[in-house]
């Protein structure tokens, strides 16, 4: 997960590097100086992990102290993607029910009878208190919109 | 001092009277609940407050911070859960008395302790800030960068993990926030020709994001179900605390209402360590030292009074120079950049009324704070215990409007899911998140500031660095991010010597 992240880092701020020495007058200076800053410790975050990675294997010490993602994140993500990719199109009424629903069964909530008067009750909280109160436009949907 | 007072009339009106009373209820609550914090609901508010006057959005920001802190000792206090980290000192005593059966007590003592310490910082805020905040009329350009730097480099410096990890995380921020059409030059940059970027990163989606949607998933990684809280009474005939009590404590809340400012004025010190630092202190001058961790009301006082003064001094630095002491601050600096208020003399001149109307605003907070905390301490208590499968999707689904609420567009929630899943994978490979956040606030300050200063001398930095200010600044951005090694490495020179 750590060398994931370095790489990831290494590709973020080189293509904000090559990107910003194309842009023009001045205005590339500042991104440049920060992704190569970047590009540099990166470097050394490299170095301190292969480092401690050698001292693991050395000492035969067993495993790294970091917690691989769980089940739970890799399913919230995915529902939560579909939510917001699905928003404008179907409408915060309907979708956050189906959203609240779907995540609290999922997280071991079993009683229907407690689940279904919150959903309800919480998406139309949430809908009246930032269009009507706070005049916030919420995503309607189609259906609504027709 | 008129706009002291135009601002006190200003803030005792109906309506911002109301708004207090709301962000303190608001924030009590999201300081109950375990996994919610100080930052998360700041964040969350952020977004509500463009429906305000600047004053008004302000003095719920600061409501909800001061009623969160308090917020966190009642969890504390009656489950042992300490709904803030500066609440883990109250968590030893408080707890302990609730066992004991005094949890009515501890309640009330946290009350007051808390309502006095808020009121000690902001005293303090009156009457240091103005005159600190003239010390920025004496800098230029080139100074204001390195100030900014400062600020940056004063969180990143205090990371816990690693110095390499807490700049790497600075450096992002600073990245994130060039995306968005340069002011200076009109150039595009970063934008893949996306309206929504033209912009910028919504800091809303950024902010949320990364703590609200990192407790989303911490809450559902957790594997207990919720807490129970059985056989606890809160009894509310016994909730004020005795003649006797308060004698007994009364020298000790003040000095901690003191201390907790000054570790607030210290960028990074924090609430753990104020609240810390007060017990100690009221520990090692007590008669009953022994009793301190095992249900002695005079440390749960201390620390009280102590985590709650931070907040007041954490204000102090962050709107005289710009400087966030903690993370709840750092966010704080962004509501008020969002409202077009920059920290510094111009706060104190300028936007007199707005800046003094915040103070105002803190001090009548700590004021309800006691009040709704005394009367509803047992309603509190319950909300720590809503169980994680219904908390974990309502937080998800308060982030996506309030991110909406920013700028009104899907394209926000997609950024906040996006710095979301980041900010997770970030804090399992132990990156602070704090230092990308005050990076993203700061970093186009310092680069307006640094281009400004270029532009003066044609590109050269030379004439700079013989200016006293600027000398200074960089000593202490050095000091700040290698301090300890520095220290370490005297330590270990002197040390030879003497083995010599």
């Amino acid at each position: 997960m750590q060398f994931v992240t370095i790489i990831f880092i290494y590709i973020l701020s080189g293509y904000f590097y090559f990107e910003a020495s194309g842009f023009r007058e001045n205005a590339g200076i500042f991104p440049e100086m920060v992704s190569l800053i970047l590009l540099v410790l990166n470097t050394i975050y490299l170095f301190q992990e292969l480092k401690e990675k050698r001292k693991i294997s050395k000492n035969n010490s067993g495993k790294s102290t970091i917690v691989k993602p769980t089940k739970q994140f890799y399913v919230i993500t995915i529902a939560s993607i579909g939510y917001v990719a699905l928003l404008n199109v179907i409408g915060f009424l309907i979708l956050t029910p189906m959203y609240l629903a779907l995540i609290m069964f999922y997280l071991g909530g079993k009683r229907k009878k407690v689940i279904f008067p919150i959903v309800i009750v919480f998406t139309f909280a949430v809908y009246i208190s930032f269009s009507s109160l706070l005049n916030i436009s919420i995503p309607q949907g189609i259906i609504f919109n027709l | 001092m008129d706009a002291v007072f135009e601002a006190l009339l200003n803030t005792l009106g109906w309506y911002n009277i109301l708004i207090i009373f709301i962000g303190a209820f608001a924030g009590i609550i999201v300081g109950c609940i375990p996994g919610f914090n100080a930052s998360v609901g700041v964040a969350l508010t952020i977004p509500l407050t463009f429906s305000f006057p600047p004053d008004t959005g302000l003095i719920l920001l600061v409501s909800i911070y001061a009623g969160a802190i308090y917020g966190g000792s009642i969890a504390a206090i009656l489950i042992n859960t300490p709904g803030e980290p500066g609440n883990i000192i109250t968590a030893m005593d408080g707890y302990n008395m609730t066992k004991q059966g005094l949890g009515s007590k501890a309640l009330g003592m946290a009350a007051i302790a808390s309502w006095i310490g808020g009121t000690i910082s902001a005293i303090f805020l009156f009457l240091v800030a103005p005159p600190l905040s003239k010390i920025t009329l004496m800098f230029g350009p080139f100074e204001m960068f390195l100030l900014a730097i400062f600020g940056l480099s004063l969180i990143v410096g205090l990371s816990k993990e690693s110095l390499v990890k807490g700049l790497i995380s600075g450096g992002l921020g600073v990245l994130f926030a060039t995306v968005g059409i340069d002011t200076i030059t009109g150039t595009y940059r970063y934008t893949f020709e996306t309206p929504a970027l033209y912009q910028g990163i919504s800091l809303v989606g950024l902010v949320i994001g990364l703590y609200s949607l990192g407790a989303v998933f911490e809450l559902a990684e957790t594997k207990s179900s919720t807490i129970q809280t059985d056989g606890i009474k809160i009894d509310r005939k016994h909730l004020l605390p005795t003649w006797k009590d308060i004698k007994k404590t009364y020298k000790t809340i003040i000095r901690s209402g003191v201390i907790g400012t000054f570790a607030g004025i210290t960028p990074g010190a924090g609430m753990s360590i104020g609240s810390a630092i007060s017990w100690d202190v009221a520990r090692r001058g007590s008669k009953n030292p022994d009793n301190f961790g095992k249900g002695e009301i005079e440390g749960l006082a201390a620390s009280e009074s102590g985590n709650n003064g931070v907040v007041g001094g954490s204000l102090i630095p962050l709107i005289t120079l710009g400087i966030p002491g903690n993370s709840v601050s750092a966010i704080f600096l962004g509501g008020l950049l969002i409202h077009g208020l920059r920290p510094g003399a111009e706060l104190f001149t300028t936007h007199a009324t707005v800046t003094y109307g915040l103070i105002w605003g803190f001090v009548f907070a700590n004021f309800v704070m006691i009040i709704i905390g005394l009367s509803a301490s047992r309603f509190f208590a319950k909300l720590a215990v809503i169980p994680v499968y219904i908390l974990a999707p309502l937080i998800f689904v308060i982030s996506t409007a309030g991110t909406l609420a920013d700028r009104n567009l899907i394209f926000d929630v997609a950024i906040m899911l996006a710095f979301g899943i980041l900010g997770y994978f970030l804090i399992k490979v132990g990156i602070p998140l704090v230092p990308l956040v005050l990076g993203f606030i700061l970093g186009p300050i310092a680069e307006s500031e640094m281009r400004r200063a270029l532009l003066i001398t044609q590109g050269d930095v030379t004439p700079y660095l013989t200016e006293p200010i600027a000398i200074l600044l960089i000593v202490l951005i050095i000091l700040s991010l290698f301090g300890t090694q520095l220290k370490d490495l005297i330590t270990t020179m002197f040390g030879r010597k003497k083995e010599n």
